[in-house]
Parts: structure tokens; C-alpha cells; sequence
């Protein structure tokens, strides 16, 4: 039989010629600017089920999240209900933001956002939020990929060689069909995450000897260890008026309820970011997005991280990769390696080398399952940011008259600076590039008081969507790492670290966001620009509004929402804690026989289903709209220009530049 | 079908070949190695669900297995077969569990496949088919 490289180099091998097929395959399809920027706006609802669901998770849960659930325990794994969390930000705006989209043919949400808020310097800020996104995210995930490579292969091969080399795979194939060929090998690249992911903690589950030898283990954990070890079960109360990492540590781990809260929040930012916003656009109609959000992300992806992710990260202590409940006598087996303590880890690769040495076909196989896992996010991400920055500074302020031609060749042009660009920072800046990668869902759920405003409040106003979304952008660091090493940087040292109160970056850049957003809309109501929102508003009403039927529930639905919040990732989850027994109480306490948090976040993970599904197709914000969207028609008629003349700042700094 | 429809309806064949193709190969070859029934098996169950997601996406799109996909699935299915007997006949140790790994898939593919002729075309039409192909 051929050694674990031979199959490692095989499988890359056929990998590499599936995505560069359908990325000729794509550009063959691909003669204008919109079917390169938007596959023609012709996604098929069953591609953007499985492409949206594998951008909205990108690489870090196949490698990421099972080492964090190792890490912090519990706490951590109350995380895992983001899976209900991250459609959210979806069916709240994506069937709006796509009625739009056909209805004024916008490419991009900066488009969208300069024509309804009739300005520029919000397309200017949104631009930024999509650099600021993705070069840093697509480094992250690039590296991860080379890192990944070089473990497997015991250092054999480099880990900075294999990053550059598999992340040329990624950008030609992007570069060749653009969006259409990264859809189209994003689709296989979700069904290959989500299997890999399941297969992977099988090897877990066979392992431990079943679910049952597993909380056996845990009970004994509970009972056995010390203080530190019931951490490992609870969250450590509602909130912690800590001056924030950095300076001062929460108390038993920084996974309180206001930190999982506001993490959800960041979390929500996936599905806001203007990378899936223009997956949105793209869609031939919204078939797929209850689908989307319902059953693959919420139900699939919930119990993938429910259960195998968390009997990944929560059994590998029992496997040996914990020292002190391996001397304890704790564990079951000593498979995996020590790992270091208190530092993060990257446990999934210790898991695919278990089957390495019997199984090499399988190495080589869950290896390129973690490879489409990382490198769906990077293509996605780059191919759209690309396009943003072609549609929105080069063709807006740049070349107005330039053809599809050129906007083509403007987008390949950007797509290699950002990989470029992406490749260096990971190259030669690792730390900073994964402190800025930190930022990028933070960045892109600052992004909600202004797409309230376009799907839902016409009282939000140019000056307030703006001003907050930038006063949100700079909350966001200067409670982040980057925040502090830059204030630092500047010979100031901040009066507190990061994520202080034990609060997410995202839930300080929304609170500051919302409240600077209200009271500048609030001083800046009426005259003509709010005419022009209410066009947009009916226009939204006439195909999306709500029943008089519906209007009667929605009450009880925003309630049982804030309920589900309250209680699955807000305060009220720390009843969890202790619920269906105490966490050193042993198996014969656990009314669920298993850990209380984790019986805890499986039935708020059920009944947040229900939720998104009431949302989604009950309450119809994300299914087909009732009446037939006439595309690409006229622009609202509002007797002003919309979004047309260009600020007096932006014209003469192209004049100073140029 | 349009050239649109076309290419989604290669995509999705691929796609579901790419997944269920190489789990399941995986899978056969795992059970083969380490001589463990369950392993193999639940590999060729995976191709096997490959075939009936190829058949439900020829539903969907309204057509039928190409000509092309036909010659590669007897070309793949009778090289496979090949390997399995020549490692039957020429491995002294080719054990009881992987005979029976080898003859259980093997059979139950071609009975998905006479299934799928069945249903499709009819107990005579299936005939009448293959009456064509000794006339060629």
C-alpha cells in the first residue's frame, strides 16, 4: 500500500483538478460583468444552501471550535447554539436585501447603501469593512491551510511553501470563473466540511467507547477534581466587571453569559457581511434561504457542533491530551498527544493523524475536508471583496464609463492584491494578521443599524446609519487586541484590555453604533432624503410586507425571540449551569446523564429551530414573495439623483491623487 | 435542457459523486485493510446512495444517465470487480470477512442497478435493452 503522503498528494491532486475544472467550466459561462461579479444572478437555490451555510462557518469551526471546546469546557460549547444564532442576521435581511437587489439591480450592498441613503460615504465605509474583512480573514484561513498541510506531514513540507502553493489553487480557480466557479466548488466544499467534521469525531466517539463511556468519564471528572475542574462545567455567571483581558482575568474562564451573548452578536456579522450579501444578490430567487437557514444551519450544523464537535473537544481530555486528568487516573486511553496547557491547540489535526498510520486513504481525505472548509471562506470572501472594490471605487469614482471588460480585469486585478496582500501578512506578521482577522465578524455586524434601515425603519437616516456604523467600527478597537497595540503603538496605553465587563468587541461596537445611530437619525429626521426611504419601504411592503394575519403574531414572536436569547446564549443561560444537576454531583445527579450545561444548550438548541422557523417561514421574512419582482426596472422616481454626485472630499482627493 | 440547466445538473452530479465517490471509497478500502466487515460495507452503502442521488438528480433535472456516465460507471464498476477478483485469486491470506466485504457490494450495486432498469424501463424494456447492446 502507497505511504500516508502518496494518498495525501493524490487526493490534493484530484482536489485541485475538480475546483480548476469547474473554475474553466465557470468562465466559459461568464461573458459579462454580472455573470462573473454575480453568476448572472442565477444561483440555484440548492447551491446556495450548501455555499451559504459553508460561508457563513468558514474554516474555524472544523479546526477551531472542537479546540476551544478542549480549552474552556462547557462555557465554550455554549457557543455551538451560533448555529442558531447566525441565521438570524439572515432572515431578518437577506430575502430583503435580494427583493432589492433584482428590483434595482444593485451588485453590491455599498450600491444599495449609497442609493437608499442618497450618499457616498457610507459605499466609502462599507468598502472598508470588506477590506478590512477580508484580508486579514482570507490570510487566517490561507495559513491555516499551510499549517495544516505541514502538520500532517510531520514538517516535511514547509509551511509557508504549502500555504502560497494551495492558496494559488484557490485564487485561480477564483480568478477564472468568479463567483459562479467559487458557488459551484463551494457547493462540494460544504458537503465535504460537514462530513469531515461528523467522520472526525467518529474516530472521537470510537475512541472513548460511546457516548456513555464519555459522560461516565465526566462524572467522574466532576467528582473527582477540584474547583478548577467544575469550570470546565459552568459559565461563570451573567457578566464580570473586569478591566478586560490583557489586565485582569474573569474568574473561572471568560465565557460568561454576556461574553457568549455578545460573541452570538459577532457571530451574527457573517451572515451581514457584504460577502453574503452578494451571495444574496446572487441567487436566482430565495427558494433556498429558509432552507439555508432552518434545517442546514440551525438543525444540521447545531447538532454537528451539539454533539460531535463538542465530543471532540470535550473527549479529547479523556484520550490523553490533558495531562492532569491523565495523571489523575481520568482518562480512558492515551491516543492523542499532550497538549500544552492553557494554550490553544489545534486539536483536530491530532485527531486525523490518529487514523493516519492504518487508514492513510482517510489522513488524506479529512485532510481536504478541513482544506474546503478553510478555503470556501477564502475564495468567497476575496472574489466578493473584489468585486466591491471594482463596482464601488473603480467603476463609481474611478473609470465611470469603463466596460465589462475592464471591470472583469479590474476585479482579477484586486482578487490578486488581496491574496497577495493576505499572504504576505500571514507570511511575516502572523500575530497581527490573526489580531486583525479577530475583528472581521465584529466589523461586519456594525453593519446592522444600516441595513435595518434599508429592509425595516425609514426613520434611520443617512447621517445616522453612517455616524454610527463608523462610531460602532471604532468601539470595535478599542476594545479588540488590535485596538491596544495600536493605542500602544501611539505611546497611549488604554485604562483597560480587551473585551472588558467580559464583553465581545461586537457587543461594545453595537451598543455604541445603535445608541450614536438613534440620536443622530432622531435630530436628523424629515425632508426630502426621508420621501425617498419610504419609495424603497413601500416598494419592500408591496412583495415582502406582512399580512394582517401575520401582524397580529408578531408579538408573540419578537417575545419568544428575546426569550430564546434570554435564556439559550444571554443571562438566563447560566440556569443551565446546575438545571438538571450539579456538575459535581455525579451520574446519579444528572437527571439527563450527562453534564447539566450540555443537556441545557441540546433543548435551547431544539427550541431554537422552532424559533427560526416560525421566523422564516411562518412569518414568511424568508420565503418567495408573493408578487413577481419586476427586474432591473426603473429607479424609484423620487426627483432627486440618487446616490450620483460625488462628495466635494472624495473629488478632490481624486484630483490631489491623480 | 438549456445550457444553463445543463451545467447545474453537471454540478450536481459531480458534487454528489465527489462526496459519496470518496467517502465511500474510504470506506471499502478501510474495511479491506483492516479486515472489518462494518467499515466495508457501510462503504459500498455510500456508493450505493451516490447512485440513488445521481438517479433523484436525473429526476429533477428531467433527464437520463448520459452516455457518457454510463460507460464510466460499467467501465468503473467492472475494473473494481477486476481488482476485487485478481486480489481474491492472487492474496493468500484474502480473508473470509473481505470475500464477503467484495461480494455483498459488488451484489448490491448490480442489484440497485438491475432495480433502477426496472423500474425505469420495465421488466421487457430492460430485455429489450440489452438485446440492443448483443445486437451491436
Amino acid at each position: 500500500m502507497p505511504d500516508r503522503m502518496t494518498w495525501l498528494y493524490a487526493f490534493l491532486a484530484f482536489y485541485a483538478v475538480y475546483c480548476l475544472y469547474w473554475g474553466v467550466t465557470s468562465s466559459r459561462g461568464s461573458k459579462t460583468a454580472d455573470d462573473f461579479f454575480l453568476a448572472n444572478r442565477q444561483i440555484p437555490a440548492w447551491v446556495f444552501v450548501l455555499t451559504g451555510t459553508a460561508l457563513s462557518l468558514s474554516g474555524w469551526i472544523f479546526m477551531g471550535h472542537p479546540s476551544m471546546v478542549f480549552l474552556d469546557g462547557f462555557q465554550y460549547a455554549q457557543c455551538a447554539l451560533g448555529a442558531v444564532v447566525i441565521p438570524l442576521g439572515g432572515i431578518l435581511f437577506l430575502k430583503r436585501q435580494w427583493l432589492l437587489g433584482k428590483r434595482f439591480g444593485y451588485v453590491t450592498p455599498g450600491q444599495m447603501l449609497a442609493a437608499y441613503f442618497s450618499g457616498e460615504s457610507i459605499r466609502i465605509v462599507v468598502v472598508l469593512i470588506a477590506l478590512m474583512f477580508a484580508i486579514p480573514f482570507v490570510g487566517i484561513q490561507l495559513a491555516a491551510s499551510g499549517q495544516l498541510i505541514a502538520s500532517l506531514t510531520d514538517g516535511r513540507v514547509d509551511r509557508h511553501a504549502a500555504m502560497w502553493i494551495l492558496s494559488f489553487s484557490v485564487f485561480l480557480y477564483a480568478c477564472i470563473g468568479g463567483m459562479r466557479a467559487v458557488t459551484s466548488v463551494g457547493a462540494l466544499q460544504s458537503m465535504l466540511m460537514v462530513g469531515g467534521m461528523v467522520a472526525v469525531s467518529c474516530v472521537a466517539y470510537i475512541e472513548l467507547g460511546g457516548f456513555g463511556a464519555l459522560n461516565e468519564a465526566l462524572a467522574n471528572l466532576g467528582t473527582s477534581l477540584n474547583v478548577s475542574a467544575t469550570n470546565f462545567f459552568v459559565i461563570p455567571g451573567v457578566i464580570q466587571f473586569t478591566e478586560g483581558l490583557g489586565k485582569e482575568m474573569p474568574v473561572g474562564g471568560i465565557w460568561t453569559a454576556s461574553m457568549i451573548l455578545t460573541y452570538g452578536f459577532a457571530l451574527m456579522g457573517m451572515q451581514t457581511s457584504p460577502a453574503f450579501s452578494m451571495l444574496g444578490f446572487g441567487c436566482r430567487d430565495p427558494k433556498g434561504f429558509a432552507a439555508q437557514q432552518v434545517w442546514v444551519l440551525g438543525g444540521v450544523i447545531g447538532m454537528v457542533l451539539l454533539f460531535f464537535a463538542a465530543i471532540q473537544g470535550i473527549g479529547a481530555h479523556f484520550l490523553g491530551a490533558s495531562k492532569e486528568i491523565t495523571e489523575a487516573g481520568l482518562a480512558l486511553s492515551a491516543v492523542l498527544p499532550e497538549q500544552e496547557a492553557g494554550k490553544y491547540t489545534n486539536l483536530t489535526v491530532s485527531y486525523i493523524k490518529l487514523v493516519a498510520a492504518e487508514n492513510p486513504w482517510f489522513m488524506a481525505l479529512f485532510a481536504i475536508c478541513a482544506l474546503s472548509a478553510i478555503q470556501v471562506a477564502a475564495a468567497a470572501f476575496a472574489s466578493t471583496t473584489a468585486t466591491i472594490f471594482s463596482v464601488d471605487i473603480y467603476k463609481r469614482f474611478m473609470h465611470p464609463t469603463a466596460d465589462d471588460r475592464m471591470l472583469k480585469l479590474c476585479a482579477r486585478i484586486t482578487l490578486m492584491l488581496i491574496f497577495l496582500i493576505a499572504l504576505l501578512l500571514a507570511t511575516f506578521t502572523p500575530v497581527a494578521q490573526a489580531h486583525l482577522g479577530m475583528l472581521a465578524p465584529a466589523f461586519a455586524v456594525q453593519l446592522w443599524p444600516s441595513l435595518a434601515g434599508v429592509c425595516w425603519f425609514p426613520w434611520i437616516t443617512r447621517q445616522g446609519a453612517t455616524l454610527g456604523l463608523i462610531a460602532g467600527l471604532v468601539a470595535v478597537m478599542l476594545v479588540d487586541p488590535v485596538g491596544g497595540s495600536i493605542t500602544r503603538f501611539l505611546g497611549l496605553d488604554l485604562p483597560w484590555g480587551y473585551w472588558p465587563w467580559t464583553i465581545y468587541s461586537a457587543g461594545w461596537g453595537i451598543l455604541c453604533n445603535v445608541l450614536v445611530c438613534a440620536v443622530v437619525s432622531l435630530a436628523t429626521r424629515g425632508g426630502e432624503d426621508r420621501q425617498h426611504r419610504a419609495n424603497y419601504h413601500r416598494f419592500l411592503q408591496e412583495h415582502a410586507g406582512l399580512t394582517a394575519e401575520k401582524h397580529i403574531m408578531r408579538p408573540a414572536v419578537w417575545a419568544l425571540t428575546l426569550a430564546w436569547l434570554f435564556f439559550a446564549i444571554g443571562p438566563g443561560a447560566i440556569i443551565g449551569n446546575d438545571f438538571f444537576g450539579a456538575p459535581n454531583g455525579g451520574l446519579s445527579a444528572w437527571k439527563l446523564g450527562m453534564p447539566s450545561l450540555w443537556g441545557w444548550q441540546i433543548i435551547w438548541w431544539a427550541l431554537g429551530i422552532l424559533v427560526i422557523w416560525w421566523l422564516a417561514y411562518r412569518m414568511e421574512l424568508s420565503t418567495l414573495p408573493r408578487t413577481q419582482v419586476a427586474e432591473g426596472g426603473p429607479a424609484l422616481s423620487t426627483g432627486r439623483r440618487v446616490g450620483r454626485k460625488t462628495p466635494l472630499w472624495i473629488k478632490n482627493f481624486l484630483r490631489r491623487v491623480s | 435542457m438549456n445550457a444553463s440547466h445543463q451545467s447545474e445538473h453537471k454540478l450536481a452530479v459531480t458534487t454528489d459523486w465527489a462526496f459519496f465517490g470518496s467517502f465511500g471509497l474510504c470506506f471499502v478500502l478501510s474495511g479491506f485493510n483492516t479486515g472489518n466487515l462494518a467499515p466495508g460495507l457501510f462503504g459500498f452503502t455510500l456508493v450505493i446512495f451516490g447512485f440513488v442521488a445521481h438517479v433523484i438528480i436525473n429526476h429533477v433535472f428531467d433527464t437520463r444517465f448520459s452516455d457518457g456516465q454510463v460507460a464510466l460507471g460499467f467501465g468503473v464498476y467492472a475494473v473494481s470487480l477486476l481488482i476485487f477478483v485478481v486480489r481474491w485469486i492472487v492474496v493468500p491470506h484474502f480473508s473470509f470477512v473481505n470475500i464477503t466485504i467484495g461480494l455483498c457490494g459488488f451484489t448490491a450495486l448490480f442489484a440497485c442497478f438491475v432495480f433502477y432498469m426496472v423500474a425505469t424501463h420495465g421488466v421487457r424494456g430492460s430485455i429489450e435493452l440489452l438485446d440492443v447492446l448483443r445486437k451491436l
